[in-house]
């Protein structure tokens, strides 16, 4: 799917590993080295205490639907209506606001045990997105 | 804590009448509002030494340093200003820190005011519909497309899976606020509406739909902030700050979940306690309601009713007119207007309810009310008790 190049993420020196590592079908958080516990979004400091230490780790990509809402109308340039905006909560712990795809807008529920998935929208990103497992 | 409660007042105070105007820059609402808010207070533009604005959002006219380009443009050089942005509550902020500043005698007329033209404004926002650019940690929100009226149906759809909270209570705010906007010869809608009505009107961001949303409406409005000895000598009965509160909570929408509990329930009570009342000594209270979630929220983190039971204290008539706590008398951002940020005209609301001139409803004998300002997803609050005599 292509989405609006204005839309594109910027990636920078803190999160360019994360994404070289979804172009490889990787998804990747942050552990705080201190710690252990498990940050996102990416920061280059742990909260909250802006100490440095911290790394990257991979999870698994399985997680759940915490809320969502289907989205008919929008001023946003989407290409699609309706589509599924989400927080899903990683098995790991950390939650990501995600894109909900093969999915009917109706089946979704709080709840819905979702796997990750990439969508290449630009030659350097893969977005994660979640679809329904199984 | 040093208090600043009852120090300074709202002495004047105007709402542009405007719900539409085609080609009009924000900027020339400022000066009508600005003008016509001193007129109420007897004092004039020489009189004024602050200026507090944001009005560098989309349709407002401003950029980056918008209180400076408009001061310039309403021919004032203040020696205290205010452009803090936290998005539609920014103003009941510039009256907190102008009673303050006020109080310490860094300022004595200060001007609050706010406008935008968002129904023509022609140069499109920058911000994606969301309130970042996709970089930094927007890198992680923007491209998947946000919707403003998904986040809060996000937030919405949690509620009501936490709390069991039902789309016909959510309706019955929008409800509420039409039954008082019927009242406003100036509300941008009218006509009563049902429970049903809003459960019929088009789904736009699950479970919100249109009519659980706030219209859309050009104006502005402008209140004038003083000192007890200054308001001495105005021509209008002193409105007094007696309560002032602000947070900052979360920001991203990753934790939306947690959300649930808002930065509502700090200032809230920092206010409150300021002001020295407690919820059941409040009258009436004009809530944000950008969206029928958002009011639903603050209910409980202000204290009016317990966590996760607005919906129910809602169903039961409780903001209803006559009920525990009326809200949002004049019809609110659901029924009245709403150019984008809400506070201002909130706030100017529950100026009139105490002085006993709401534009839609008058609650009798009207002593103390919350004026309850929002930004972002329920990301920054700000609260204000004002009341008629000084705390």
């Amino acid at each position: 799917m292509t989405i609006d190049q204005a839309l594109l993420p910027v990636r920078d020196e803190t999160t360019a590993p994360f994404w070289d590592a979804t172009l490889e079908g990787r998804l990747l958080v942050q552990r705080v080295t201190a710690t252990g516990a498990l940050q996102w979004p990416p920061r280059g400091f742990a909260r909250p205490g802006l100490d440095p230490g911290i790394e990257w780790t991979e999870v698994s990509g399985r997680a759940q639907v915490s809320t969502f809402s289907v989205v008919h109308r929008s001023s946003h340039a989407h290409p699609t209506t309706p589509y599924v905006l989400a927080v899903v909560e990683l098995e790991e712990g950390p939650s990501m606001l995600t894109r909900l795809i093969d999915v009917d807008p109706d089946e979704v529920r709080i709840g819905l045990a979702v796997d990750v998935a990439y969508e290449q929208v630009g030659d350097r990103i893969a977005l994660p997105v979640f679809r329904p497992r199984g | 804590m040093v208090s600043f409660a009852g120090k300074a007042a709202i002495v004047g105070a105007h709402e542009s009448p405007r719900r539409d105007a085609p080609g009009v820059h924000p900027f020339e609402i400022h000066a009508e509002c600005v003008r016509e808010a001193l007129a109420d207070a007897g004092l004039g533009i020489e009189d004024v030494d602050g200026l507090c604005t944001a009005a560098g959002d989309y349709a407002e006219g401003g950029a980056y340093t918008d209180v400076l380009d408009l001061a310039d443009y309403l021919g004032l050089q203040p020696t205290y200003f205010d452009s803090t942005d936290i998005g539609g509550g920014s103003y009941l902020s510039h009256v907190g820190h102008a009673a303050a500043a006020i109080a310490s005698g860094a300022a004595e007329v200060v001007v609050v005011t706010y406008a935008a033209c968002p129904r023509w404004w022609p140069i499109p926002s920058p911000f994606w519909d969301g309130l970042q650019w996709p970089a930094g940690s927007g890198q992680f929100e923007i491209p998947y497309s946000l919707s403003l009226i998904g986040m809060f149906g996000m937030l919405a759809q949690r509620h009501m899976h936490v709390y069991g909270t039902t789309p016909e209570q959510l309706a019955e705010i929008a409800v509420t606020c039409r039954a008082n906007a019927a009242h406003n010869p100036e509300a941008r809608f009218r006509d009563p509406i049902t429970v049903d009505d809003v459960l019929a009107s088009p789904m736009i961001a699950s479970p919100l739909r249109k009519l659980d949303c706030c219209v859309v409406t050009d104006g502005g409005g402008a209140v004038v902030v003083t000192s007890a000895e200054r308001a001495a000598s105005c021509r209008r009965d002193p409105v007094w700050v007696n309560g002032y509160g602000e947070a900052l909570g979360s920001f991203n929408l990753t934790d939306l979940s947690g959300r649930l509990t808002s930065p509502v329930a700090v200032s809230g009570p920092r206010a409150l306690g300021m002001a020295g009342v407690t919820p059941e000594q409040i009258d009436v209270a004009q809530l944000y309601d950008a969206f029928t979630i958002t009011p639903l929220i603050a209910l409980e983190d202000l204290g009016f009713c317990d966590k996760g039971d607005a919906g129910p204290f809602v169903a039961q008539g409780g903001i209803a007119a006559g009920g525990a706590v009326p809200i949002n008398t004049d019809g609110g951002g659901l029924s009245s207007n709403h150019g984008g940020r809400r506070g201002m005209y909130a706030l100017i609301e529950g100026v009139r309810s105490l002085r006993g001139e709401s534009a839609g409803v008058q609650v009798p004998d009207c002593r103390n009310a919350v004026v309850q300002g929002l930004g972002g997803i329920m990301a920054a609050s700000t609260t204000l008790v004002l009341g008629t005599e000084a705390a």
